[in-house]
């Protein structure tokens, strides 16, 4: 029984969500989109702590940044030292869509169990010049282009939402 | 001088997978295990390795006459048995050659880096595997077929007394197949090396012909016959096997 | 206990204690020709100064340093330094009189320590020069007769201040200020010995050049200080190597090394150190490359009870580029809080950071990291990749990287796993013949090999070695 927790940030300001696997068999996942499309600052703070073993954790975290947004994320994953047959993967990735965005990315890692398979991963940087080509390639490119591409990132994240009325909202949101 | 295995049950976790398995591979034979999936095929090739995951709870593992029941795999390795695996996992960092090198030494040959490294090579020209793959991390970012190769070139390098394949014909296109095969039989004809070879499907047995086939039902041996088995399996398949 | 394992196979004799492991752990009774008290006081850092002789600038130096020291916090972030006894270290010890020429102008005793080390033996075989520091002087010092035509220096620091005072003047404290943090500025105060090395224009240094730490007193403080300047177009490969008796007290190892690299040079600084348990390690290490230099930080922490340490690159030219890489064990005791910054100043900049970690026995690897990506910075690209095996579950594996990216136009990748050695793999190991203890060694090998590869075989096959000798320390 996987739980899913989804947190959107579009405005300026400061998230914290805190999961805790305190019963076996415990499985859940964190979504998060930021789209950050105004000047400030978006703090996204995540915690996976795995009290006890058998746990399962997932957190996706994508954002995209523009018009002098600055956004930092911050995902740990704890495993505590009894918690062990832990599976988790955490993973953020940032798009910068103009040289007025900012980003900060700290994913950590703090593992006392040893029977487990714990991962992060992270990008920063700006849409992929190969993407830009092939659509070229098309005949689309501009914001025609962007729009597709920011779309598919984020939507990597959207298509896993299980609550529809959650995903639709999310629809609406849009560069 | 065989391997004899004698009504050997094994368990994974609570579950009773194999109810009581007896075979025999001698010297320089051939013996074909065949089965449908689930038939515990593979469970018993992991149990005769010695792999932790399974629980022997009755029945005794024979080698030449030395008793393998408590004995760990570098034990058994070291006694003359080998096994090629169905999924080769990926050893980072190292590569086959030092791979080869440690398990000859293991067990007292005292071989030069040079010398292991120019038998790989003529086994790799052999089996048609690229030179490249030498080099890198066993088995990572190997595609199946390469894999197996691979399991293959470890077993002709080992010379082992038995060996036990499981499954490699998957993943083999016909061209690796039947230097896979040859490579295998060669082992047998020449080397003596007692081979247990188990597939679920009959076209490695073209080029690797047993001296004896089984087939395995529900975690036991339900029929032992001759090449007239694989045809009859080949006609009518593993229905009254399930 | 091994899964594998059907009989108990320990007794008391099969269990090595860990200072039986550490083959350096003997210390030399010898006579110092001088010994400050303990503790840090104002007139400590006068009389140093005076003893050796130095410009009056450097006094001054040393003096505000240590009103700075005197007011600076701690960090608030890494291992627990409220063990340091402070008060009870020796801040200057010299062993003899002046650096000898030759082996034959050291004294028999610590003469033979170096031996028991291995580094005549290497200067001979396969060095372009070697220095040897004991606690607080650089006793011994060599440098071939080729490279010395060449114009390449080599000294211990002292002479290369009192040789070159004009060179280090410019460059001394300007990549590591006295700003930067609590020990850089106590190093700053107290600093002796340490390597001054110039390389001139073009010239490549094709064998490495060693420097070997060895403390011998109990509550010892060493804090050398190494600057190296690495002219335009030039090559040089440093070499470092540290060991200190098994004392049960702890001494304390605070260096500074400030690099240069300038226009398309190439520095690689290949660290071993395998200080004794009890050595607080806590060390600042940062290179300033300019356009298309290359600088390469090799760093391998086996020994100390706690070390802090992280190699930082600024790129501060055009397609600079930096590299940490580095391998920590911590085993039982032990903390190993490493990892790495880069600075991207300049466009076109890259780096690279590979962390391979192990603890063990209830020992805690923490990775800590800093990529910096500054507006400007256009076509900067980094990497960084940090494994950590974390072999048993007393054991702790932590990883703080923050990335910091503040120009669009970049690429930062960034991964980290952490695992086991997989049951899978010691079976896959074990069914070729190779025993438990065989194919752990063999995935930890494997799990390092990435490291290990850039390092010189002479140097790899050392730390291969020292790594084996931990891994032998483990029960199971």
């Amino acid at each position: 029984m996987r739980k899913q927790e989804v947190v959107i940030m579009a405005e300026p300001g400061k998230k914290e969500l805190v999961v805790n696997l305190d019963k076996k068999g415990r499985e859940e996942e964190v979504l998060a989109l930021i789209i950050a499309d105004q000047p400030g600052d978006y703090y996204l703070k995540i915690l996976v702590d795995h009290k006890v073993g058998n746990t399962f954790g997932r957190v996706m975290v994508r954002g995209v940044a523009k018009n002098g947004a600055r956004v930092q994320v911050e995902g740990m994953i704890k495993i505590d030292k009894e918690a062990n047959g832990v599976d988790d993967f955490l993973e953020m990735r940032l798009l910068l869509l103009d040289d007025k965005s900012q980003a900060v990315a700290e994913p950590k890692l703090e593992i006392e169990a040893n029977e487990v398979k714990a991962s992060h991963a992270a990008t920063v940087g700006k849409i992929d010049e190969e993407q830009l080509f092939y659509l070229a390639s098309r005949g689309i490119t501009g914001k025609e282009a962007e729009r597709l591409i920011v779309d598919g990132f984020l939507n990597q994240v959207v298509d896993k939402i299980e609550d529809r009325k959650i995903a639709s909202k999310v629809g609406r949101i849009r560069l | 001088m065989a391997l004899l295995v004698k009504g050997l049950k094994v368990k994974i976790g609570n579950k009773e997978v194999l109810g009581g398995v007896s075979l025999a591979v001698a010297s320089g034979e051939v013996v074909a295990l065949m089965g449908p999936n689930g038939s515990g095929k593979s469970t018993l090739a992991l149990a005769l390795m010695g792999h932790p995951s399974y629980e022997i709870t009755d029945g005794s593992v024979d080698l030449d006459g030395g008793d393998m029941m408590t004995a760990t795999p570098d034990e058994r390795s070291r006694a003359g048995l080998f096994l090629a695996v169905q999924y080769p996992v990926s050893i980072p960092g190292v590569s086959v050659r030092e791979a080869l090198l440690a398990s000859l030494r293991a067990r007292g040959e005292s071989v030069s880096a040079l010398e292991v490294k120019k038998r790989i090579e003529a086994e790799a020209a052999e089996l048609a595997i690229d030179e490249e793959l030498l080099k890198r991390s066993l088995n990572e970012g190997f595609s199946g077929g390469e894999k197996k190769k691979m399991e293959i070139l470890q077993m002709r390098i080992l010379a082992p007394k038995y060996a036990i394949l499981d499954e490699t014909d998957s993943g083999l296109d016909i061209d690796a197949l039947k230097i896979v095969a040859t490579g295998a039989a060669f082992m047998a004809k020449k080397k003596q090396t007692g081979i247990l070879v188990i597939t679920h499907y009959q076209r490695l047995l073209k080029y690797l012909k047993p001296d004896r086939v089984l087939v395995m039902k529900q975690g036991r041996i339900a029929k032992e016959g001759g090449l007239e088995l694989v045809v009859e399996l080949e006609k009518s398949g593993y229905k009254q096997y399930e | 206990m091994s899964r594998f394992a059907k009989i108990v196979r320990l007794d008391q004799n099969t269990v090595k204690t860990l200072s039986e492991t550490y083959r350096l752990g003997h210390r030399d009774e010898i006579k110092y020709a001088y010994r400050s008290g303990r503790g840090l006081t104002e007139k400590l850092v006068t009389d140093l100064s005076a003893r050796k002789n130095e410009p009056l600038w450097m006094r001054e130096y040393r003096l505000k340093a240590f009103a700075v020291y005197n007011k600076m916090p701690l960090p608030n972030f890494g291992g627990d330094l409220s063990l340091i006894k402070w008060d009870e270290i020796f801040y200057y010890l010299k062993p003899i009189e002046k650096t000898g020429k030759t082996w034959k102008e050291v004294p028999d005793a610590i003469r033979k320590t170096f031996e028991k080390i291995g580094v005549p033996q290497a200067e001979r075989e396969m060095l372009g020069g070697a220095k040897v520091q004991y606690d607080s002087e650089v006793i011994y010092g060599s440098l071939r007769r080729s490279l010395a035509a060449k114009g390449v220096v080599f000294l211990g620091m002292d002479e290369g201040l009192a040789q070159y005072p004009e060179l280090v003047k410019q460059y001394f404290g300007t990549i590591v200020p006295l700003s930067d943090n609590k020990l850089a500025v106590l190093n700053s105060a107290v600093w002796s010995g340490g390597s001054f090395i110039y390389i001139p224009k073009g010239v490549e240094v094709g064998l490495p050049l060693q420097a070997y730490f060895r403390i011998n007193a109990e509550n010892a403080g060493q804090f050398e200080r190494t600057l190296i300047i690495a002219d335009e177009g030039s090559k040089v490969h440093y070499v470092e190597g540290c060991s200190a008796p098994a004392y049960s007290s702890g001494s304390l190892h605070a260096a500074v090394v400030e690099i240069i690299v300038k226009k398309g040079a190439r520095v690689q600084y290949t660290t071993v150190q395998n200080w004794y348990r009890n050595v607080f390690n806590l060390v600042t290490k940062r290179a300033w490359v300019e356009e298309e230099g290359e600088m390469r930080w090799i760093d391998g922490n086996l020994g100390s009870r706690l070390t802090m340490k992280y190699p930082a690159c600024i790129l501060a030219g055009r397609k600079a580029r930096g590299e940490t890489l580095s391998i920590a064990m911590a085993g039982e005791g032990q903390h190993q809080d490493a990892g790495a910054k880069m600075i991207h100043l300049a466009p076109e900049t890259t780096s690279q950071i590979i962390s391979k970690s192990i603890s063990k026995n209830g020992g805690r690897a923490t990775y800590r990291g800093m990529v910096k990506i500054n507006k400007g910075a256009k076509g900067a690209k980094s990497k960084v990749v940090c494994d950590a095996l974390i072999l048993d579950g007393a054991s702790r594996s932590d990883t703080y990287p923050t990335n910091i990216i503040l120009e669009n136009d970049v690429s930062l990748e960034h991964e980290a796993t952490v695992s086991k050695v997989g049951e899978e793999q010691l079976f896959y190991l074990m069914s070729r013949g190779l025993s438990e203890h065989e194919a752990e060694a063999m995935i930890v090998n494997g799990f390092l090999e990435p490291v290990m590869k850039q390092i010189p075989l002479e140097y790899a096959v050392e730390m291969n070695r020292l790594v084996e000798l931990e891994m032998e320390g483990s029960v199971g």
